[in-house]
């Protein structure tokens, strides 16, 4: 026994004989997984973990970038509402008694710990504000109402006058600091989804192409603890060592990115450790499962994994076309021998390619929506208790109405930077008890907000999400110069039987009206039953509404349609005054202006507009005794907020570094793939292909990938570009998360370019590179053993 | 007279395949008891179902129905992580095909095992020496498998099989890819290592020669499993 070899020593073998090569540590890194010998593993092997440090630093990468600019955009977006309003609330309407009382319990509470405010400062009368103003600054946790409750009504002075607003410094946490967090952590949780099924994907692929290996260790042993740590401590020392990398790249990038808008980038050491945290779980949840997957499997079957029979997919499984079997020798051509990893490979990688897609299709609609000013007004101007005390007795409230109607427009839209006015006389046809019905004709996709009813023959669809409204001149006026109007909506200023009518839910259209129909609006008879149900959707309420109550219909002629207005839930019925005040019986007419600005107007300029708005008005009306609050929507401030963040670019950046997964997938899977078939290539050789012919074959497979990766880029990138456009303009602002802007669906040719460019790079190459880096590899080589077939 | 052990029972063992359409039954009803100690051979044509019944009794697949039990530990009933730990602990394998990983050294492919149930350095390191020494391959020993020739790969399979000092031996065909002089040498070995540790061993095996050296033969076919005399002019 091993006579024949003289190197062989009779006696006992040394010791140093049984362990492990010290220079390759790999069995102890085995036996007793750890971060230690993980390291050793993971470095040793560096080339085969480089897909995993790729796509952990580009995951992480995400991360930072999500982190750093949600936290950067909060630290500044507070900075510059602290530049603008040092005070959380305004109280207005104080008059100089009130102020006295109010004072005087503000002075006595200052010295107490248990005080709400922290600062106040009374503001006298000028030119633009009759009364004393209270501007105060509130304690961390205090509310408006807290303040309101004990210095204000427990005072005795909470008199018609006094009206309490809140600035933005107080509602930013409302208003944009909620958004910003709700869409980040959206974001976040997309990202995490995303980076759990890439880790999975590419421990999947990895699994795939070393199950004879696990088959072994499962056969000596090895059960889902073992093989769980061994892979779970490896990915966790790739991800720690791509952390500080990805952190530092990423910390980089969006410095220079809001350098350019002359900013700095801000960071919390608390949110650092969290997504390191966070990073951790993604690895852990992705690697957990495939491996509780293999676990379960039978060794048998993964040992017999090992001649690349999971791979393919067997003849007789093949199509059958007119009941004829596929061409058989099509089975010689590897793509459609291995079609089912081959597709499995193209899904993985694509879809990178196609969030990339999507990812810029969102950073328009993005800036879309921050370039769009949306139908919410910038100031609101209310009038109230419209009284005449003038010289002359004959000059009735009818007249000072008219007055008013002529003038206060006037007013307003005389100061420089408004952009127009409009009177707002609008009620919910909910508000009313109220419903329109239509003819089939008119729908177009918005069967979801109507209900059936035979109330009125040949109108058999009944909808209450819509709006009446008062239309007058101006109005009209104001509408036709934003959006495209067809027919003749003057038509309804002297007949009271037409109607104006909008299209649009949620920023797309859901009815297909023209001027000519005819819809049928219901007025409330009686209640049949009294309904005390609280209702989740309007169409619910209008269903038990056509069931218990009683309704007269009135016919109505469209006299133009507004299209592609934006559109929150609901879309315009719009009548003239008179018909508006006889139909909803709305008696509250004419009380509120809305009023828009120029776009790009700086919140202090819209804070000098309301000023100029203040003086035109009390100059024009002062003198009849009606009072009105001009109150600030801060449409402006949100504007610039908006314009501050990096959104676009930041959306911009998550795409390209989503679609440098794609490659990763790619050649991650396919170099395995080819070395697992190197054998059969050898093979080939020896049977007598020529090393032109191998490179056929791989310059055909190469073609054939590339080729089908740019058609599944193509389809997979127009169903994910439409369900973002659905998600963006449907889905989301039905959840109160957007609304306002309407977006066009199309795909962005320049992004799919890219993406077809990358798809059919990535495919072809990640075919022929491994081959052409094979072919040097068996140069010199001993072609009997490479192919296994000759023992050495 | 001393009463012998039961190590392995199966009890009417059947394990089928589905290929399209078609289901193959590769093991039907097997019920087979084999001894502490014992040498069994099992024997049959090409495709009876001898390789899959010892996969199913080692553990390394799972029966449609039936049950094993390994020295009275149902295996049939056992989580896959627990039937994993088991095997590394009781369980020796050898394959037909060595199934050595290609990657590894002949010391890492033989301390597999070990390392699979975290077995300290010192628990293994006597046992280790002696199965060197005996299977002659310490001068292999940081040699790749694809350095070693297919008795010397066969041999490190043999003592990855044994360093763990299993309960019991399954060897697929353990002779099948060597000539004459390397089968003869790794069948001494077994039944050396076999009564040096007193060990269960059983084997599949075309192998008459090895089949007469058994202490009992079993004969399958068609997926049947029947006990068999060897005789004098079976080849």
């Amino acid at each position: 026994m091993g006579k024949e070899r003289a190197t062989v020593p009779e006696k006992s073998p040394d010791a140093s004989l049984y362990r492990v090569n010290p220079k390759n540590e790999w069995g102890k890194g085995l036996g007793r997984r750890s971060a230690r010998n993980s390291i050793k593993t993971v470095f040793f092997n560096f080339t085969e973990y480089l897909s995993f440090f790729v796509a952990l630093f580009v995951i992480q990468s995400l991360f930072w970038i999500l982190c750093f600019t949600t936290y950067t955009n909060i630290v500044n977006e507070t900075n510059t509402i602290k530049s603008l309003y040092d005070y959380h609330i305004v109280i207005d309407g104080i008059d100089a008694s009130e102020r006295a009382v109010i004072e005087n319990r503000l002075y006595l509470n200052s010295f107490l710990d248990g005080r709400n405010f922290e600062e106040y400062r009374f503001e006298p009368p000028d030119e633009f504000n009759k009364y004393y103003r209270l501007k105060v600054t509130l304690k961390d946790g205090a509310t408006p109402k807290d303040f309101a409750d004990y210095y204000i009504d427990n005072a005795g002075v909470g008199s018609g006058n006094v009206l309490i607003q809140t600035t933005p410094l107080y509602t930013y946490r409302q208003d944009f600091l909620h958004t910003d967090i709700r869409w980040a952590i959206l974001l976040g949780v997309l990202l995490t989804v995303l980076s759990v099924v890439l880790l999975m994907s590419l421990y999947n692929i990895r699994i795939n192409h070393f199950k004879f290996l696990y088959g072994i260790y499962m056969t000596c042993g090895a059960g889902f603890k073992k093989l769980f740590s061994s892979a779970k401590w490896e990915m966790m020392v790739i991800s720690a060592t791509t952390a500080l990398a990805s952190l530092g790249a990423s910390w980089l990038t969006v410095s220079l990115m809001y350098a350019r808008v002359g900013q700095r980038v801000h960071m919390s050491v608390r949110i650092v450790l969290a997504m390191i945290l966070l990073n951790f779980i993604t690895v852990y949840i992705a690697v957990r499962a495939p491996m509780k997957r293999l676990s379960g499997m039978t060794p048998v079957s993964l040992v017999a994994a090992q001649d690349n029979s999971n791979l393919v997919s067997s003849p007789r499984r093949s199509f059958r076309i007119f009941n004829k079997t596929f061409p058989y020798h099509y089975e010689l051509y590897g793509i459609w021998r291995f079609r089912r990893y081959f597709a499995a490979t193209l899904v993985t990688a694509i879809i990178f390619t196609t969030l990339f897609i999507c990812g810029v299709y969102i950073g328009r609609m993005n800036k879309t929506a921050v370039m769009t000013s949306g139908p919410e007004a910038d100031i609101t101007v209310d009038f109230w208790d419209v009284e005449f005390y003038g010289p002359d007795p004959s000059f009735g409230i009818a007249d000072v109405v008219d007055l008013m109607d002529e003038v206060a427009l006037d007013c307003i839209e005389s100061v420089p930077g408004v952009s127009h006015s409009i009177w707002l006389n609008t009620i919910p046809a909910t508000g009313v008890i109220s419903h329109i019905l239509m003819r089939r004709e008119n729908l177009d996709g918005g069967s979801g907000y109507t209900v059936n009813c035979s109330n009125v023959e040949g109108y058999p669809y009944a909808t209450n999400s819509f709006e009446y409204r008062a239309f007058d001149r101006h109005y009209i006026d104001t509408v036709c110069s934003l959006y495209e109007v067809e027919g003749d909506p003057y038509a309804v200023l002297h007949d009271s039987r037409k109607i104006i009518i909008s299209d649009s839910i949620y920023n797309t259209k859901r009815f297909e009206f023209r001027p000519g129909d005819k819809i049928y609006a219901a007025q409330l008879l009686y209640k049949k039953e009294k309904l005390d149900k609280t209702y989740v959707s309007e169409v619910e309420a209008l269903r038990d509404q056509l069931l218990y109550y009683g309704f007269d219909y009135l016919e109505y002629e469209v006299a133009a349609v507004i299209h592609g207005g934006e559109a929150s839930g609901r879309f315009v019925v719009g009548m003239n005054y008179d018909e508006y005040y006889r139909f909803t019986g709305f008696i509250e007419m004419n009380k509120t202006i809305s009023v828009f600005l120029d776009a790009g107007t700086s919140p202090r300029e819209a804070g000098d507009i309301i000023n100029q708005i203040k003086g035109n008005l009390i100059k024009e009306l002062g003198f009849y005794s009606i009072d009105f609050e001009v109150g600030e929507n801060y449409a402006a401030l949100h504007s610039e907020l908006m314009n501050q963040r990096q959104s676009y670019t930041v959306i911009l950046l998550i795409s390209v570094l989503l679609l440098l997964l794609s490659p990763v997938v790619w050649f991650f899977s396919q170099i395995l793939f080819y070395q697992k078939r190197g054998k059969e290539m050898n093979l080939l050789r020896m049977f007598g292909a020529g090393e032109r012919q191998l490179e056929r074959l791989h310059i055909f497979a190469g073609l054939a990938i590339s080729a089908l990766a740019m058609v599944v880029t193509v389809i997979l990138s127009y169903i994910a570009s439409f369900i973002v456009f659905k998600l963006m303009s449907e889905w989301l602002p039905s959840l109160g998360f957007a609304g306002g802007v309407r977006y066009v669906f199309y795909l962005s040719v320049p992004a799919l370019l890219v993406s077809l460019a990358v798809s059919a790079a990535c495919g072809f190459l990640s075919s022929y590179i491994p081959y052409r880096a094979g072919r040097g590899r068996r140069a010199d080589g001993d072609l009997g053993i490479l192919s296994g077939l000759k023992e050495r | 007279m001393e009463e012998r052990r039961v190590i392995l029972e199966t009890e009417n063992l059947i394990r089928q395949y589905r290929q399209y359409d078609l289901v193959v039954t590769a093991v039907n009803r097997a019920t087979l008891r084999v001894f502490e100690g014992e040498f069994v051979a099992i024997i049959g044509p090409s495709g009876s179902g001898k390789s899959t019944l010892l996969h199913l009794c080692a553990g390394l697949d799972r029966p449609n129905s039936g049950t094993i039990k390994i020295r009275g530990n149902e295996i049939t009933r056992m989580s896959p992580d627990e039937l994993g730990e088991f095997r590394g602990k009781y369980i020796g394998m050898i394959f037909q095909n060595h199934n050595l990983i290609p990657q590894f050294t002949a010391l890492e492919n033989i301390l597999l095992p070990t390392l699979m149930c975290n077995k300290p350095e010192y628990s293994y390191e006597q046992n280790l020496r002696k199965l060197i020494a005996a299977l002659d391959i310490a001068d292999r020993l940081h040699h790749l498998p694809s350095e070693l020739s297919g008795g010397q790969q066969q041999r490190v399979a043999i003592a990855r099989a044994l360093i763990n000092l299993p309960l019991i031996v399954f060897a697929d065909e353990p002779t099948g890819n060597l000539d004459q002089k390397n089968a003869d040498e790794v069948l001494r070995l077994l039944l050396e290592t076999k009564e040096l540790l007193g060990q269960t061993l059983i084997v599949v095996t075309h192998d008459m020669a090895i089949a007469r050296m058994a202490d009992r033969v079993f004969r399958m076919d068609n997926g049947i499993i029947a006990p068999w005399r060897v005789l004098p002019e079976d080849r």
